[in-house]
């Protein structure tokens, strides 16, 4: 048979159960889409506590904010003496302007905010140390704490700690709800395909009995199933992509220098991984209930 | 609860075998089993040398399509037509759109139904519906056709005309095994008879009738 003919027939069928349940199969598209949109509550919450501590963790190393104005002679001092601290294996000089353009491409198309401060920049320069060992960096601090022209000293290595214990948490609560709730989804599509299952019976016994083979019947549950897991994913990742949007832009207006994770492409990613969860959720849900039905 | 034991029986490719035995003598057991409906828990049988009960589970769909069943209630799907029914069973298998339009209207018309090809099932007389599942039975052009009391719902006449057919279907080349209670056609028709009494094979005469014997 033509794999067209094939995939035809099983979409007509498919979409035929859905109709003919309308009301049970508007159930489990809302249940897989409410379970799915909580997954992706966690994910994206992960995901941007995960992305909080490399950039705490990029920082990390050891971030010495230098006083404005600061002579050139004591600039070259200061770092000639980082230079010669042990453990140091590397140091950047970032200057006020290029501390303003860092932040203008990090704000991207909300670069509109800094309009303000185009004049007085108010952003210091810097130096970016790398270091060793995140033992070494508290020791590199120490040593620079007191050196003229410092303004301010930033290290996290216990910051970042948290926020990777937090990720992991985020992570595995989420999968421990996913898995809940998966398992609710995956109840109530079962269900709603035995009822489409149950309405052919006569087909199926007949379908079988003049030699269909097992995947043939099974093909259209199985189809209702993925149409039913993905449409509720689908939901689930406009639900996700609308509220994360408008909390970024939220964020970003209130709290400009919280560095969420970009809407791209993580939303994108996020909506092919519910779609994908979702419709494997359905066939497993048709899986289910079409097998005990399907025994010859 | 033991349906069948002790039964041996062999059916050369294109004999004509009653099945004949009071109700719950195992007749519907032993079709079942020649169909893969059911399968036996100890001996074998063998269809085209196939060991049916050792035979993969999706392999049993291409041996059903090689056996024509026809049952006591039709078992036509209501909201079809005739020629849809009929087409169904070729749907199924992956026939080609072509070979569908080309086998259902001949096949039906060898059951003398060419006349009431759009018409569904509530449309159709009892003796009609059996000819659309007797159309269904042979359209995938299969080596045996097995009925299970074909003619149990029908008038006299009736069962006669899907018996004709069932013996046209045998003159075509084609085994047929059916089941009966119909002591009229078994005996007008004088094929091989096989009688079971509780579970076993009592008697297998090359041409028999029914009615005589034990019964």
């Amino acid at each position: 048979m033509g794999l067209f003919r094939l995939f035809a027939r099983g979409f007509r069928e498919a979409f035929r159960g859905i109709a003919a349940n309308s009301v049970l199969s508007l159930a489990s598209v809302s249940t897989a889409a409410l379970t799915l949109a909580v997954l992706a509550g966690f994910l994206v919450a992960a995901a941007n506590v995960h992305h909080l501590a490399t950039v705490v963790e990029g920082q990390l190393q050891v971030r010495v904010y230098l006083e404005d104005g600061l002579p050139e002679v004591d600039l070259r001092q200061l770092e000639a003496h980082i230079a010669g601290i042990p453990g140091v294996v590397g140091h950047a000089y970032v200057s006020q302007e290029e501390a303003l353009e860092r932040l203008r491409q990090y704000l991207g198309d909300d670069r509109f905010i800094l309009e303000a401060v185009e004049e007085a920049n108010p952003l210091p320069a810097s130096f970016e140390i790398d270091v060793l060992r995140p033992d070494l960096v508290e020791r590199v601090a120490f040593e620079l704490k007191d050196q003229p022209g410092v303004r301010e000293i930033r290290y996290s290595a216990e910051v970042v700690r948290r926020l990777l214990d937090l990720t992991n948490f985020f992570r595995l609560a989420g999968l421990a709800m996913a898995f809940l709730l998966t398992g609710v989804t995956v109840f109530i599509i079962a269900n709603t395909i035995r009822l489409t299952v149950f309405a052919r019976r006569d087909e199926i016994a007949i379908m079988k009995l003049v030699g269909a083979t097992d995947w043939y019947i099974r093909w259209p549950f199985v189809l209702e199933g993925i149409v039913l897991g993905a449409a509720g994913g689908g939901v689930a990742a406009l639900l996700a992509a609308g509220g994360y949007r408008w909390l970024f832009r939220f964020v970003v207006e209130r709290l400009p220098f919280l560095p969420l994770v970009r809407p791209e492409p993580m939303l994108h990613n996020l909506t092919l991984v519910l779609l994908a969860i979702g419709a494997l959720v359905g066939v497993v849900g048709s899986q289910i209930s079409v097998r005990r039905l399907l025994e010859v | 609860m033991v349906a069948l034991s002790g039964v041996n029986l062999r059916v050369e490719r294109g004999e004509f075998v009653f099945l004949v035995g009071a109700s719950g003598a195992g007749k519907s057991t032993l079709l079942k089993l020649l169909y893969r409906e059911e399968t036996a828990t100890r001996g074998q049988i063998l269809f085209n040398g196939r060991n049916l009960g050792r035979l993969h589970p999706s392999l049993v769909p291409h041996v059903r399509r090689k056996i024509g069943v026809v049952f006591q209630d039709c078992k036509l799907l209501p909201n079809k037509t005739a020629l849809e029914n009929v087409a169904f069973a070729l749907e199924v298998t992956g026939a080609s759109g072509r070979e569908i339009r080309r086998r259902v209207p001949a096949v039906l018309e060898l059951v003398g139904l060419s006349n009431r090809l759009r018409a569904c099932p509530h449309e159709l007389s009892s003796g009609e519906q059996q000819r659309v599942a007797l159309a269904r039975a042979i359209v995938n052009n299969p080596a045996a056709v097995i009925a299970d009391e074909p003619t149990g719902n029908l008038d006299p006449d009736t069962a006669w005309g899907i018996v004709g057919l069932l013996d046209e279907i045998n003159r075509r080349g084609r085994t047929v095994i059916m089941a009966t209670h119909a002591q009229g056609i078994v005996n007008r028709l004088n094929r091989r008879v096989v009688a079971l009494v509780e579970g076993r094979i009592n008697r297998d005469d090359r041409q028999g009738g029914y009615g005589h014997g034990p019964f």
